[in-house]
């Protein structure tokens, strides 16, 4: 019988199925796994995977075109300066045919008022003279706690009773009791982790945002985790509801860079913080 | 246990100085007086860490299963000779072997057997042709279900063997990334083949326990 809830596995499996392990840690993990069922289900599970991909491989070069920086440059420019002669060729062409454009003229002709005073730039900003309300950097702010999927278990194997528990508040709504729940999770457990980016999440759902930045800054900054990437898009919600514009834009751009789940979402807040703040 | 190494464990002795009997121990004492089931529970028992071990070890899956065999008949031909000194140390007994079948192998290059297989040694081969099949399917789909990039990444790192800075350098994206998507991918790879493992009556992922 074994209690373990999978750490081992979760320090050590990558590297040893990889063949990175030190040898006194490759053979600690082999001591435990011998014995742990949980341990030895995710590292038979990486080795079917491993086996899997052996036989199936993902095309890596075909790919590679799509995702790699153009690094042929001689071909680049001279494609680049074909398309631009083209272009020049096809304006200077319609400018001798059709001589300069009249104002009004066919169908670009815009519906209403005069052209000529209408300053040149995008199409909003020749809309009818109504003050366009300027967005509020807060309104942006997503404060609402990240759902949680409670993992699936299997017969022996059991998660920190105390987060097990303190999840089970989050998922009712109830923010105040999980977080004293989830402050009694051992912080360097196997489920420390999550129990303080879920903490954090109920700082922010309940409005303290200083606990909430210090959760999730703390997560952010331990690096590579299943919470890392959520941590930062939390941060950047919490800067903007604090209509701090700068560092929602930095926690945001972390979002991005780690290409996740999230960048989409991160990209498009990128677009929607106002400029000029 | 107190007794040297080479000398070997009789039931009674077992009885009276382990009471009760774990289930190591019960085990150790059926293998000794002969029980086949308890050969099988066994085998059931310490096939599947011995090719993990393997496996990672030899990163050669054919081999792993060959080897496999030895370790397994070898571990079974000491355990009926009683030569096992504490039976509550019964994996680091296994693994031992293991260990000592791999540098013979490595030392030689070939697969060294030193004991004579004997006739009635239970069924050693790996999972039915159709649960392997059935748990690779699963994992295809957990492959599939990965991102174009994940998957490269798992490809290059699993397969290729190589460290998340090539692999950066290779895709034209940061290490951090990388790294970060390695964390990911293998994560929703382990947990979807658990799952399905659960889900399906076959085969479950983690059958290190004697049933």
């Amino acid at each position: 019988m074994t209690n373990c809830t999978g750490a081992p596995a979760r320090q050590w499996l990558e590297q040893y199925v990889e063949g990175t392990l030190p040898e006194n840690e490759a053979q600690k993990f082999e001591d435990h796994y011998f014995d742990c069922p949980v341990c030895l289900g995710e590292l038979q599970a990486l080795q079917t995977a491993q086996a899997v991909l052996r036989q199936h491989p993902v095309t890596v070069t075909a790919a590679k075109h799509v995702l790699a920086w153009p690094t042929n440059w001689n071909k680049m420019m001279s494609f680049g300066a074909l398309a631009a002669a083209l272009l020049i060729g096809f304006f200077a062409f319609r400018m001798i045919a059709h001589g300069p454009q009249q104002t009004g003229n066919v169908a670009v002709a815009p519906a209403q008022g005069p052209t000529r005073q209408a300053p040149a730039g995008p199409a909003k900003s020749q809309a009818p003279e109504v003050a366009q309300p300027e967005v509020e950097i807060a309104q942006l702010a997503d404060l609402q706690p990240p759902t949680y999927n409670a993992p699936v278990l299997r017969g022996n194997e059991t998660a920190d009773a105390a987060f097990e528990s303190g999840m089970k508040q989050y998922i009712a709504g109830d923010c105040a009791g999980a977080m004293n729940t989830l402050s009694q999770v051992d912080p360097s457990g196997p489920d420390g982790l999550a129990a303080q980016f879920y903490s954090g999440a109920c700082r922010m759902h309940t409005g303290d945002l200083a606990g909430a930045t210090a959760s999730l800054r703390h997560i952010a900054e331990a690096g590579d985790s299943p919470y890392q990437e959520s941590a930062f898009y939390y941060l950047a919600q919490i800067a903007l509801a604090q209509s701090d514009a700068a560092a929602a834009r930095r926690e945001l751009n972390h979002v991005v860079l780690l290409r996740g789940d999230l960048e989409h979402r991160a990209r498009k807040q990128l677009t929607e913080i106002p400029s000029g703040k | 246990m107190d007794g040297p190494s080479s000398e070997p464990i009789s039931p009674a002795r077992t009885e009276t100085t382990l009471a009760p009997l774990t289930e190591n121990a019960r085990l150790v004492r059926a293998i000794a007086a002969g029980d086949p089931q308890a050969e099988h529970d066994f085998a059931t028992r310490y096939m599947p860490p011995v090719r993990a071990m393997l496996t990672a070890r030899l990163r050669n899956p054919d081999l792993a299963g060959d080897l496999k065999q030895d370790v397994m008949i070898e571990a079974l031909c000491a355990l009926r000779r009683g030569q096992i000194q504490d039976p509550e140390k019964l994996s680091q007994f296994v693994l031992g072997i293991a260990r000592n079948c791999l540098n013979n192998y490595f030392r030689s290059n070939k697969r060294v057997a030193s004991v004579e297989l004997p006739d009635d040694i239970p069924d050693l081969s790996n999972g039915s042709a159709r649960e392997e099949a059935e748990q690779e399917n699963h994992a295809l789909r957990a492959i599939e279900s990965l991102d174009q990039l994940d998957r490269k990444i798992l490809q290059m790192t699993l397969v290729d063997g190589l460290k998340p800075g090539v692999i950066a350098t290779q895709l034209q994206i940061n290490p951090d990334v990388v790294r970060q998507r390695k964390v990911r991918a293998t994560r929703r790879v382990i947990d979807f083949l658990k799952r399905e493992s659960q889900i399906s009556p076959g085969r479950h992922i983690e059958p290190g326990r004697a049933r």
